[in-house]
């Protein structure tokens, strides 16, 4: 154990003096004043464009934030719902081939009964509901042609 | 946190608008707001009155019988002016106004003019005509096989599609002798659709008849007759037709009315650019 402990104060004191050795041959040299006032200077530069940077970045988010605000009220303003089409496709009634042919006639939008549904050919939307709004074109004559489902 | 600060505050800017909206909107609904459908016809001016007549006859022998009466305006630019009197004593009118592209639904109760562009309009039309012309078409291929199998008919176009239930028909077109009906020489054809006994649960044959009388002069319908048992029978007729430029106010939305638009084209710009 003592014999172990004399070995490891000799490595020790070897790289003690082989370290100092090397410290006293490293020669350091003065800091320039030229090359400090750059790097200052280029240093100033870089954290004045990391601050325009975050202030565009801010602004683009402020932007996108507001498009989007807009184009959600947009949309909503005017009855569209991205993904989601507001009406089904028109169904001709059962019947409706029979009829004279419709020249004028006008669109009605109203509540219809769902059991009123599958007398004009379409089928009652799944869920509890007693009315769903549909659009109807009914003819000069008064007798309904088409219909179509609001969703 | 300054982001959602500005976002949250345009939000609330735009909140009104919406909620303004929202309530034209379901007003619109309540009124049940009509978008007139016209087939443009240019250089045939006529005024005339319109008569649609309609009863049922109930399984106890019951008759429910309705009456409308209106008066219809066309000059010679192909605007239309519609009107219809209702039950509860109003004035149902419409304006279609080829010329400026835009037709209008005017609420007399509350002075509001709904306005649709007039392409939306015609959007609607063409689609029930390309119906109507595929049904044509369809019953007249089938005329070897004279029964319909009651599959669908799909006719697919840029817009859209239009579906149209088949039924189980047999059915016969006939031109009818030409006649004169207030004073206009017209000419009709009657078609006549027999379902099968059997077809619909029916014990026996069931038989809807159509005529229609149209002047080629005016190119208007003057008479068009349905009866289908199942439904009654009903007429459209036009009375007293005059041959007259008619006067020019009548296609114009009175001063005191609000303008709002249905939104019905915003609805079938969305449908296009899906």
């Amino acid at each position: 154990m003592n014999i172990r402990d004399d070995e490891g104060n000799g490595v020790d004191r070897d790289l003690s003096l082989a370290l100092r050795r090397l410290d006293d041959a490293a020669l350091v040299p003065e800091a320039d004043p030229a090359r400090e006032a750059a790097l200052m200077t280029a240093f100033d530069a870089a954290q004045r464009r990391r601050t325009a940077s975050r202030g565009a970045q801010y602004w683009y988010m402020a932007g996108l934030a507001t498009a989007a605000a807009i184009l959600v009220a947009a949309s909503t303003f005017h009855g569209i719902r991205p993904g989601s089409p507001p009406t089904s496709e028109f169904v001709m009634v059962p019947g409706a081939v029979t009829l004279p042919a419709m020249e004028s006639g006008s669109l009605v939008r109203m509540d219809v009964p769902v059991s009123m549904l599958p007398s004009l050919g379409v089928t009652p939307p799944a869920g509890l509901v007693a009315t769903v709004k549909a659009d109807l074109i009914v003819g000069q004559d008064g007798l309904t042609r088409a219909v179509r489902l609001v969703k | 946190m300054q982001i959602l600060k500005i976002a949250g505050a345009v939000l609330l800017l735009s909140a009104p608008l919406y909620a303004q909206d929202e309530a034209a909107r379901k007003q619109a609904a309540e009124l049940m707001a009509r978008v007139p459908l016209e087939t443009a016809v240019k250089g045939a001016p006529y005024s005339a009155e319109t008569i649609v007549d309609a009863s049922q006859t109930l399984a106890d022998g019951n008759r429910i019988v309705r009456k409308t009466t209106g008066r219809v305006y066309r000059d010679g630019d192909g605007r239309v002016r519609r009107e219809e009197d209702r039950q509860d004593g109003t004035v149902g009118i419409s304006i279609t106004d080829p010329v400026a592209g835009v037709a209008y639904s005017l609420d007399s109760v509350n002075k509001t003019a709904w306005k649709t562009p007039l392409s939306t309009a015609g959007l609607l039309m063409g689609k029930l005509e390309a119906a109507q012309t595929e049904a044509m078409r369809k019953r007249d291929a089938e005329k070897a096989a004279p029964v319909n199998d009651g599959r669908a008919i799909t006719t697919v176009e840029p817009g859209g599609a239009v579906t149209m239930r088949g039924e189980a028909y047999r059915t016969a077109d006939a031109p009818l002798e030409h006649r004169t009906i207030e004073g206009l020489a017209v000419q009709g054809h009657k078609t006549t659709a027999t379902i099968p006994a059997g077809k619909v649960g029916n014990e026996q044959p069931i038989t809807i008849t159509s005529e229609e009388w149209s002047s080629p002069e005016l190119k208007v319908l003057v008479l068009t007759r349905h009866a289908d048992p199942r439904m009654g029978e009903s007429s459209y007729r036009l009375t007293n037709i005059v041959r007259a430029e008619p006067d020019r106010s009548l296609f114009i939305v009175p001063s005191d009315y609000t303008l709002k638009e249905t939104g019905i084209r915003r609805m079938a710009d969305a449908k296009r650019q899906q």
